[in-house]
């Protein structure tokens, strides 16, 4: 999110207010994080990224905070705030009145069955993902401890599993023996044995990610470098 | 604002895979489900759970602790020795590397190197222990001008034998030099001599490195030299790379190799004896030619 001062905020309004979309474009996107977090709080809920009517409804509040906000009422981001939260609790009200008198309608809320069948098969995926962590004693709750706190070492990381993954000769040993090759690794990719011996749970969880996870898996774990 | 999508719900948290590719454990909330992909920000984040120690784990470790204290340290592991590596500034020391390049034996052969050397680094990692030792080298004032390492291999077990594996300890070398020579801002010769098996079997005196010991035998092989080196331990190790790199280049001179190939290609004798009669006399020119201290002493 882009903080600005409030005579810059109050001379962008002053532009979005005239017409100018270009202008309301950028700031929607300067404070999407906003939206987003105030939507996350008032609903106690995260935002999903794929399928969220309360963070539709967030950004049409916001849209429209942006049409009548007035310096004077403080500053825009207090403002938004109050606009937010009172379309969404609208929202709240008018669903809950809709699905007490026909609740057959609200079936038409659910996902269609496009996104339930692409939800499954996320879900299949972790689950087949669970699995094959666990023959090498590795649970999903040990890697956030693992992953490296530098994103730099992660891309490095990244780009180290994704030759493995490439390497037939050792993801055979691996896939046999249910260990991580680390002498061999460090010989062909040319790698120190301290990164594999500190890192070693965070790269097997993404070499095994990449190697048997499915598309969504893969598309998280892929190396935009090769 | 970043996202992720959930791969486990736990009781008190929840795991997801960072779009970045790293896992994160945040907080839960309403109407989670795995698969789903979320947008999180700082707040959200877990701070690690403290695991609880189970009695019999506690007790297990305190039983060591005595253990240790009673009757000394555990002997360390059971690594596999793989090669020997040899460093030689002034300084002059011998590591023993596992076979997960770690260094499980060090043997340091001159006063200097004893002074420098600390125990402590038996079991770190090759890489770790070569930057730290050389730290404490350039603190101790032993890299000055342009100076010249020498680096000697020696494996342990013939079968061990292999070219990926030593082209990948001269690389750690090279690279930690590298570092080294950026952080001491001098420029810095390396030379590495790969000692075969009869060569480190034949070393009669323990108190020379593996490398020194084998710059000698190649020096000594090196027919421009006649009869044995005047090797002195106190021999700084600048002056010997260099005499072994001029030995080594007058040797592979243009006009030995021209000689060479004129045998193998079947010349007349009458054409090899004018080629000896011509090397003689410009040996003999060379021969004249004094070293920088004004001394021929290269045929003693």
């Amino acid at each position: 999110m882009v903080y600005h001062s409030k005579d810059d905020i109050n001379d962008r309004m002053k532009k979005i207010q005239a017409g100018d979309d270009r202008e309301r474009e950028i700031l929607l996107e300067d404070y999407f994080p906003f939206v987003v977090s105030e939507v996350s709080k008032m609903t106690h809920a995260y935002v999903r990224t794929d399928d969220s009517e309360a963070l539709s409804v967030g950004l049409e509040a916001f849209n429209h905070a942006l049409d009548t906000y007035q310096p004077k009422q403080g500053t825009l981001i207090g403002f938004a705030k109050v606009v937010i939260r009172n379309r969404l609790i609208d929202e709240y009200r008018k669903k809950n009145k809709t699905m007490s008198v026909i609740s057959l309608d609200a079936l038409k809320d659910l996902p269609v069955n496009d996104d339930l069948e692409r939800t499954a098969l996320i879900r299949l995926e972790i689950d087949q993902y669970r699995k094959e962590l666990k023959r090498y004693n590795i649970d999903f709750d040990d890697l956030p401890e693992q992953t490296p706190k530098h994103a730099d070492v992660v891309k490095r990381l990244k780009i180290l599993a994704s030759n493995i993954s490439a390497d037939k000769d050792i993801m055979q040993e691996m896939l046999q023996t249910g260990k991580l090759p680390s002498r061999k690794i460090a010989l062909k990719m040319n790698v120190s044995n301290k990164i594999l011996r500190n890192h070693r749970e965070f790269l097997i969880a993404l070499i095994i990610g990449l190697e048997s996870g499915g598309e969504t898996l893969r598309h998280y774990m892929e190396s935009e470098e090769k | 604002m970043r996202q992720a999508m959930v791969v486990a719900i736990k009781k008190q948290h929840m795991v997801a895979l960072d779009r970045e590719g790293g896992f994160v454990r945040l907080r839960l909330k309403n109407g989670l489900a795995e698969g789903q992909t979320i947008y999180y920000d700082k707040e959200d984040y877990v701070k690690t759970p403290r695991k609880s120690v189970p009695l019999l784990t506690a007790v297990a470790a305190l039983l060591v602790v005595m253990g240790m204290t009673l009757w000394g340290p555990l002997p360390y592991s059971q690594a596999k020795p793989l090669m020997l590596v040899s460093m030689d500034i002034n300084p002059s020391i011998e590591f023993r590397l596992d076979d997960e390049f770690c260094v499980y034996e060090s043997s340091p052969l001159n006063q200097e190197a004893k002074n420098l050397w600390q125990e402590k680094w038996i079991g770190e990692p090759y890489e770790d222990v070569l930057t730290a030792y050389l730290e404490v080298v350039r603190a101790n004032g032993y890299i000055q001008e342009e100076p010249m390492i020498l680096f000697g291999y020696a494996w342990i077990n013939e079968k061990d034998e292999s070219l990926e594996t030593m082209s990948y300890v001269k690389g750690i070398n090279n690279e930690v030099m590298l570092a080294l020579q950026d952080k001491a801002q001098r420029n810095i010769g390396i030379e590495h001599i790969e000692v075969d098996r009869s060569e480190f079997l034949s070393r009669s005196d323990e108190s020379i490195s593996v490398g020194k010991w084998g710059l000698l035998v190649r020096m000594d092989a090196l027919e421009q030299t006649s009869g044995p080196i005047d090797y002195h331990p106190s021999t700084d190790i600048s002056t010997l790379i260099k005499r072994y790199r001029e030995e080594k280049e007058e040797t592979l001179a243009p006009e030995k190799n021209t000689e060479i190939e004129r045998m193998w290609k079947g010349q007349s004798d009458k054409m090899m004896q004018q080629q000896d009669r011509n090397d003689e006399s410009s040996k003999s020119e060379t021969m004249q030619l004094p070293d920088a201290a004004g001394n021929n002493n290269r045929h003693k």
